[in-house]
This record gives C-alpha cells, structure tokens and sequence, in this order.
C-alpha cells in the first residue's frame, strides 16, 4: 500500500498552501476534503443559474505576495483586480467615500470635517508604520518566549529587530496598538462620526469585539496590513470569485506532484504507538502517511479528530477554552439589476468597490451589543460587494451579483438554536437594512440566500461560523496562538501538524499559516531523516 | 500680592491626597525644605473615595514609618459578602478557607475546589507582576544600554515564573475577565464577583478584553495583605491621611491648605515655582505634582510651554470615570452581629457577568442603568454612628438625557433603596445619603473625568504608556516638574507608589544635574 510523505486534511486555502509547499519540497502529498469541492471557505458556487457566488469569503487583500510568487498562483489563472473605492452609506442620504488617491479622499473628509481631513495623513502615516513592522512575522514561525532554545531564541531577537526599526514613539504605539480599543485610536485622530465609523469596520468584520473593546485596533491592524499589488492595504477581488485562489492553489499543488481526492471524509487519526501513521476514511479505507496536518480549526482537530487519549488533559483543556466565536452572516444575492443608491448617484464608479453601512462607531457598538444579548445585530453593520460589477462572468448579462457580509449574528441565538424562521427574520432584517439605503431593492431579488454561523459552521465545518478560526485578541496571537506552548504548528502527537488560521497569523485568506506549517513540517522531515 | 518675605523652599508638592503627601514626606526625610500646597480645605484628595485601601505599598508604609505615626489596620484581609437576592450574603473569608468552602459549596462544590486553587494562581501570577508594579517603567530607547538592562531584568524576572506560569500569565493578561471566569467557575454570583472586582474604578466591562490585568493588580496585594484582598485602617482611610500628615510633618513639611495653584511657574523650560489663586508665588526648584496629568500640563502649566504632540498625548489619555461614591449616614450601626465586624467586610452586589455587562452598555451610552453593581462597607464611627460607602458601578459622568440636576435625587433614591433592599440590616436606618457622581469627583477634585484611578487602568495606559507613552518615568518636559499622583505609574488603589517613585525621580534628576554642575564647574 502506498503511504504518503503527508496527509493533509482539509482543501481550504491554507490546506491547499501547504500541500502546494511540502509537495514543492519534494513530499508525497495527498490532500483530503470531505466535500465535493474544493476550498473550504474560499470557494465560488453557482447557487442560483447563471450567477456565481464567492459564498463565504468575499475579498483578498491579505494573500501574500511572497506566496503568490513561490507557488507562480497567476499561472494558475490568479487574477486579482484591486478595488480602489469604500463608501459608507450614511443614514440621512449622505456618504462618505475613500479613494485610492489620497488627496481625493481628503477632499472627502473634509466635506464631513476640514479637522479630519489634517488628521488623516497622520492616521495613514502611524498606521502604516505598525504595518511595516507587524508584516515580516506574518511568514514567521512565532518564538516560544519560554523557551531557550537557539531558535527560539532567534525568533525572539527577529521580533525585536522588527520593532527595533521603529523608533520610541513609534514602539509605544506599537504596545497600544496591541493593547487599545480602535474606538479610542480613532478618537486620537478624528472628531467626525462618519469618518471613524467608516475606519472602523475593519476592526470588527468577523470579530467578537465591538469598536470600543481593548484589542479591536489590531483587527483593524489586520485588516489593512494587506499590501496588494504594492498598495498598502488596498483591496481586492479575485477574478471568478474567492474559488479562483482556491482553484490556483490547488493547481500549482498539483503541478509539484500533490495528489487532491474530494468526498473524502477522514474520520480518525491512525495512529502507530505514539506518532500519528496516517488517516481513516468515513468509509474505511486506511490511507497511511509519515505525517499529517489539519487545515480544520483547532476545536475541530483536536476535539473531534484527534485521538483524545494521546493528548495531554492540560492541552485539551486549552483547546476547549480557545475562543472560536461566531460573530458574522453572509447574505449571497441575486440581483435582477444593478440597485439604485442614491447616495453615490454623483459617481457611479462608487458601486464598483466596497459599500458600508455602519456610519459610527455608536452604531457599530450596538451592533455588537445585540450580539452580546444573544441575537442578532437589529441595525448590522454591512459589508457589501457587487462583484458583477468588475467581473462580468459572476453573473448573467444585465444581472447582478451582491455579497453581503453582515456583522453581527451569534451562533446559537438567546432563545435557542437558529431555526428556519430566524434565519428567514435575520435575512429579513438585512434585506430592510439594505432596501433603506437603496430604495427599490427588494424587489430587484431574484435569491438571498442567508447564512448563519451555524450554517456556515454546517456546510463548510468552522467552529461556530468564525471566519479566522479563532479570535484575532491578544491573549490568542503569536506565540499564544493556537494554544500556548504549541504555536509552532506542531501538536502534542508526533507526526501530527496543524495548518489552519487557528495558528499564527490567523485568519483573512493570506495562506501564511499554511506555508509557515509546511516549512515546519520539512523542517522536522529533514532531520528526520538526517 | 507677592510673597517677598516667603521663605525659599527645595521643593513644591502640589496635592494633599495620599501620593503628595508620600511625596512631600519623602522629600522632608532627605532634607529638602518642602511645602505641600492644597486646594481644597483638608487633605486627602480622591483618597476619600476609598474605604479600603486597597495596595498600600510596603515600602511606603517602612520608608515612612506609618505605624510610628499612628497607621493601625482594622483588617488586612477584608472579608467579602456576596449579597444575594431574597437568600443570605455568601461570605468569603480569606482567614477562614474551610468556612469559606463551606459557604461556596452549598452553591457549587466545584466552585468551592475552584477558589483555593484560583486563589493561589492569582497570587502566583501577581507574584510575577510586582516586579514591574514597584519599579519606575524603562524606556523604550534601544539604543540605550542602560534602559536595555533594564528591560532585559523585567523579561527575565517573568521567565523566572517557571514556564507553566509564564504562558499562563501572557495568556491571560490580555484576556477578558468574563472569559476567565467562565472558565474557572460555574456559579454566576462567583463569575459576578470576579467580573466587579476586576472592572470596578475603570470604564470597561467584563467582556472587554484587557480586564484581567486590574484584577491581577489587586491580587498584587500591599500593606502585607493577603494577596488578593484589601486592608482596611482603624480609623477608614483618613486615619491614613493623618499618618502621612504626621509623618510629614515629622520631617519638616509644611503644610498648606486652602491654597489651590493657579498656575505652575515656568522660566526658560524650567519650572520656577507656582502662584497660588490669591495671586502670591512661591518659588522652588522642584515641583511635584500629585494632580492629575492634565490638570498639571494642560490647566497649570499650559499648552504655550510644551510640544502640541505632547499635549495631544496628554489630553487624549483616557480617563472619563464611570465609578460613582455613595455616602450613607446611618442612625444606628446595623442591628445583629459584631459592629466590629462590619468595617472588615465588604458587601457586593454583581449576582452575574450579564448584570456587570449589562450595567456597563448602559453607562457607555451616557445611560444610567438600572441594577448597577456595587459594593457597600459599613464604618462604625463610634457613639451610635456609623456610616455606610458604596462605590457604584457604571455611572456615567455626563448624561446622554437630562443632567445630574435633575436626575440627582431620583437615581441616589433607588440606590438607596436597592441597598436597603439586599442589606437589609441597613434598612430603615439611612438618614442621609450623599452621592459622587464621577462629574463631581472631577470638579472636586480637579481631575478632569473623575476617573477613580484619575486614568484608566488598561494595558494601553499601563507601566510604560502611562501617564502618556514615553514619559512614564515621573518627569515632564518641564524642566525640574515632576509628576507623582495616581496618573503616573502604578495608577490608583491607593498604593503610594506614585508619590514614592515620583520623589525619588526628582531627587535622581537633582543629582544628575547637579552632578553636571559640578563638573562644569
């Protein structure tokens, strides 16, 4: 029987990124993936004829760049156009837009307030440094601060050279960076509503925070530290929906040799004395391999899939405590034809980026607090996307496809679970949200189709819906991430590797957790062999 | 008016509360011709906000020889009772561990394994936090050997936890003190007492992340408590006021009430002196200021004399309070039980992380809440009085709708009787009720806020960020003015610490500087 150099369990991007990887480092590599299609939550899906649906994830800006050039992705047919544009539609009619020219996007601010419009170079300048210095750990292997060993110990100097180039004020922001609420960061800077409310999205999209919880700013950190196609934080779509990164990667896995079975549910470890040998199929079948890596969340692998009894009490009881929370829905709509907003009738191009609804940061922190109370956010905060608009093969001629992203919706609701009646009242209560801003609406909709996190968990396996698989807050980053003590990839069970965004640098479509896994993985094969 | 007679003084110590006074005692005790100068008409400051005291530093307490001049302690380990609704409080007593597992495990008997061993973590990891909690913060300057040893000492003192508790303590610093409570007990009033204990003083919730580091910080325990509980001085806390006083005094420290400072006097970057409101000046080569950070820079030394990004820093630190005081007096100590019992324990009322929670996304609003946690001690005055404290939970300085004017009377009202209602030894016996409100602690006291630890005590404001990043250290841009309240680093609870490190910080500065004197000459 043949055994493989490595399993991998999952086809989700990281899944996909490692195997492309290890198989590029002259592995054997069998991908596994328990649907029928590959890329997990990176996947596009006709569900209603004729449109295409990236179903959960929406956007790309965090793929890296390095990852992009090792495994040659556009060869592959990775195309990612950048969306330049972000306007937060305001209650009243108004709107607030960003543009990739900065002076455009000041005389924005200003119309708002002549302040902000000063105050946000600064923004940009401070903001943009604490990029620079987070982006190379992002493609690290983060140090173990209790450890002594020379790599470790390594690992710790790299970080403290990171920072290091920065100078002292730029390293105490660096610490209240990590520490603060982005509300508060954003109130060091801006006096309008709108402005902050519009920064601030991205310090809760997929986040159990609200704008003012401690720790929100590095979401936001995380959100714009994407440097597609050499712009700072700008943006993207892939051409064909979220599948198209799913699809290159899983091509120039191929390429180097991996080998990809879909419908191939694996439902034990297989396990020779301490070390793990392999996997079992739902099916039976025994497929044996010298290592084995999970792309599921941590909850998933280690509470489900994993042997319980060759993991220690003390590290199960961490992954029981490891917050996945869910916190966000997705609504993918069929559009009979473009909607009317007339708050960007002066410049249509506006449709063709990203359109927010949230215009303070007030409205955001109630959106959180009825996450908080067990329902759903009664007044969301939005995140909407017309793909169709950019790339004509996502819906038919004329026809229009929208993703909406919708934060916040909890995984069980405070009366129960979600039923078929909530669901309906939560897409209800988007769709009203939406129709607000863009009069006629409902009646352009063809299909919504809505998705809880407990659907989202259903369907594509992510603890509770959580698109980072895992908290992005403090005491679960670096070296905490997964679970203290094993933030290096590997697990308690020898052989037996994770891969998923529920490792360091978490979560976002950047494939680094899957690279940083598979570079540790030939890294422990090498000497291994040696 | 101008002071021309006026004696010359070393130093200045502007603020009476308890860190200028362990200030000005500790100048006096080196030598230093000091004047502590008072706005208001008794000393004491924010202090009077606080029943117990909560982190009395040990070395304050030696330095100054507080037990010499007076300093007794009722407690130093304030028992807790948790109130309950329609049932007995459950008591907690840190010197009675089997009476308190008894009482825990009528409710949870895996809460009441729970609480000894989350005890002793606390402690252990408090244990780790001291070091950084005593010492003047380095600074970030990486080029610089000196403050590079420094930090090298801070990360090593932590790796000498031990492993296991290090990646606990790193795990958990950030973490959110809902969370942790979930995790080590299942009973809701336990979750609740652990949710107020960590978020009482600042404007956060149990779920925001962040709120297991004050919790740590009162387990970092002082005035050789227990870790993990408070000591509480015969007398309250203005019998510790009146031991500082004295001990002042006992070095030569003048002391000057009604005397509030207009402004900070500054001459080519340098601080000069201070002129009063009457119009007098005094003059000085040092100040101190235990007032807030703003209230020093912005009110008192002005923006003219320092960098706008400095000001910026100073103005944006947080500091809105959402802690309101509650004074009860009382006809008649509480019937039934020892009157001596009383000051030694406190009563809390926060039955659940949702009731904390809740409480709190009210007060962000600017809404007042309708069940806010509180916590009430009870100060047996003597000769049939007594006096009652609570520290309210969760009310917000300005209101969203209508002001204190008008909303004063009725929200002290169902305070009142929401603790008549759950202490029922205090019913009937309340005969006047005085409320604080964090808007009256900022006039009063002139801390802009009326935060109770004058500045928010979050990881952004802590140890280095504190009072603003990259002047942790006491000194001010200005020149011989240095800042030693509660602002600074350690932050509130009473410790000293403030006032200790800020005048060994001046006297540090006088050296160096005099030290270039002399060579230069």
């Amino acid at each position: 029987m043949k055994r493989y150099d490595a399993i991998v369990i999952g086809a989700g991007h990281n899944g996909l990124a490692a195997a492309a990887y290890l198989a590029r480092g002259g592995l054997e590599v069998l991908v596994l993936e328990r649907r029928d299609a590959i890329g997990g939550a990176a996947i596009s899906e006709e569900r209603h004829p004729g449109f295409t649906y990236s179903s959960c994830s929406y956007v790309c800006s965090l793929l890296r760049a390095e990852i992009m050039r090792d495994l040659d992705l556009p060869k592959h047919g990775l195309k990612i156009i950048p969306y330049g544009t972000t306007a937060c539609l305001m209650r009243g009619g108004d709107r607030f837009a960003m543009y990739p020219d900065a002076d455009q996007t000041r005389r924005e601010i200003a119309r708002h307030s002549a302040r902000d419009a000063d105050a946000f170079d600064e923004f940009m300048r401070d903001l943009y440094r604490q990029c620079r210095a987070i982006r190379p750990l992002l493609l690290k292997t983060p140090p173990d601060p209790t450890s002594f060993k020379p790599r470790d110990i390594k690992g710790l100097l790299e970080i403290g050279r990171a920072f290091g180039q920065l100078d002292e004020d730029a390293l105490y922001q660096a610490m209240q960076f990590w520490t603060m609420s982005c509300g508060d960061f954003l109130d060091r800077y801006f006096e309008s509503d709108v402005v902050k409310g519009a920064l601030a999205g991205g310090s809760i999209i997929g986040t159990a925070l609200g704008p003012y919880s401690p720790g929100s700013a590095y979401v936001l950190l995380h959100h714009v530290m994407g440097d597609l196609d050499g712009h700072v934080g700008a943006w993207g779509f892939a051409v064909g929906g979220m599948g198209a990164i799913s699809k290159a990667l899983a091509g120039a896995a191929r390429e180097h040799g991996a080998e990809i079975r879909t419908g191939a549910e694996v439902s034990e470890i297989l396990m020779q004395g301490d070390r793990a040998a392999g996997v079992v199929l739902a099916d039976g079948e025994e497929v044996r391999a010298r290592t084995v890596v999970s792309n599921l969340d941590v909850k998933r692998t280690f509470l489900k899939l994993a042997p319980r009894k060759h993991l220690p009490g003390a590290f199960v009881d961490q992954v029981e405590r490891f917050k996945i929370r869910g916190s966000s829905g997705k609504l993918n709509i069929a559009l009979d034809a473009l909607p009317d907003v007339p708050a960007l009738r002066h410049d249509p191009k506006l449709m063709r980026g990203g359109l927010n609804v949230g215009d303070s940061l007030e409205y955001l922190e109630r959106a959180y607090d009825d996450w908080k109370n067990g329902t759903w956010s009664k007044k969301p905060y939005l995140d909407i996307f017309i793909p169709s608009t950019l790339d004509s093969s996502m819906a038919p001629p004329g026809k229009h496809y929208m993703s909406v992203f919708v934060q916040y919706a909890p995984p069980t609701l405070a009366d129960g679970p979600w039923t078929a009646e909530s669901r309906q009242a939560f897409g209800d209560t988007v769709l009203d949200t939406i129709e607000s801003y863009m009069p006629g609406f409902r009646k352009l909709v063809l299909d919504a189709w809505v998705r809880t996190p407990a659907d989202i968990e259903a369907e594509v396996g992510l603890t509770e819906g959580n698109i980072f698989q895992g908290e992005l807050t403090l005491d679960q980053l670096l070296f905490n991430r997964p679970v203290p003590g094993y933030a290096q990839y590997r697990s308690p069970i020898r052989g037996f590797y994770m891969c998923g965004s529920s490792t360091h640098p978490g979560g976002g479509a950047m494939g680094a957790p899957g690279a940083n896994a598979a570079r540790e993985m030939l890294h422990d094969l090498k000497r291994r062999a040696a | 008016m101008t002071t021309g007679n006026a004696k010359h003084y070393d130093a200045i110590v502007i603020g009476g509360g308890h860190n200028g006074l362990v200030a000005a005692a500790l100048m006096g005790q080196i030598g230093k011709r000091t004047l502590l100068i008072e706005a208001s008409a008794e000393l004491g400051g924010m202090a009077v906000h606080a029943p117990a005291i909560g982190r009395l530093s040990e070395t304050v307490v030696r330095a100054l020889a507080l037990d010499r001049h007076g300093l007794r302690f009722r407690t130093r380990s304030l028992a807790t009772e948790i109130l309950r609704e329609g049932t007995s409080p459950l008591p907690l007593q840190p010197d009675d561990p089997a009476a308190t597992r008894q009482a825990i495990h009528a409710l949870s008997p895996a809460d009441a394994e729970a609480w000894p061993h989350f005890q002793q973590r606390m402690a252990r990891l408090a244990a780790g936090l001291a070091p950084f909690l005593e010492r003047t913060p380095p600074r970030l300057r990486l080029d610089d050997w000196g403050e590079r040893w420094e930090l090298a000492r801070l990360g090593f003192a932590v790796r000498r936890m031990g492993r296991a508790d290090m990646r606990d303590l790193l795990r958990i610093l950030p973490l959110n003190v809902a969370d942790l409570a979930e995790e080590v007990f299942e009973s809701d009033v336990l979750r609740g007492l652990l949710s107020f204990d960590a978020v009482l003083g600042n404007r956060m919730g149990a779920r925001s992340p962040n709120t297991v580091f004050p919790l740590l910080m009162r387990h970092a325990g002082g005035a050789g408590c227990r870790p993990g509980t408070q000591a509480v001085a015969e007398g309250g806390t203005a019998a510790l006021i009146d031991a500082l006083r004295k001990a002042a005094a006992s070095h030569g420290v003048e002391i000057r009430t009604d005397a509030p400072v207009a402004r900070i006097l500054v001459e080519d970057g340098r601080a000069t002196g201070v002129e009063l409101t009457d119009g007098g000046t005094i003059r000085a080569g040092t100040i101190l200021s235990s007032a807030h950070a703003g209230t020093t820079l912005i009110d008192l030394v002005g923006p003219r004399h320092l960098d706008t990004d400095f000001t910026r820093a100073v103005r944006h630190a947080r500091g809105a309070g959402v802690t309101a005081h509650l004074i009860l007096n009382l006809s008649a100590p509480p019937a039934g039980g020892d009157p001596d019992t009383l000051a030694t324990t406190r009563r809390v009322h926060a039955p659940s992380i949702q009731a904390v929670e809740r409480a709190f996304d009210r007060a962000k609003y600017g809404e007042l809440p309708e069940d806010p946690p509180f916590e009430v001690t009870v100060v047996n005055e003597g000769e049939g009085h007594a006096r009652a404290h609570a520290l309210i939970q969760y009310v917000p300085g300005d209101l969203k709708d209508g002001d204190w004017k008008t909303e004063r009377d009725a929200f002290t009202k169902r305070l009142v009787a929401r603790i008549e209602d759950l202490c029922p030894d205090l019913a009937g016996r309340v005969e006047g009720a005085h409320l604080a409100t964090p808007a009256d602690i900022a006039a009063r006291h002139r801390a802009p806020g009326g935060h109770w630890h004058h500045l928010e005590t979050g990881l952004d404001q802590a140890f280095m960020l504190r009072p603003v990043p990259g002047w942790a250290q006491y000194r001010t841009p200005i020149e011989g003015l240095f800042l030693c309240g509660a602002s600074t680093h350690p932050g509130g609870w009473i410790s000293g610490q403030p006032g200790l490190n800020g005048a060994r910080a001046a006297l540090a500065a006088e050296k160096a500087s005099g030290k270039v004197k002399g060579e230069a000459a």
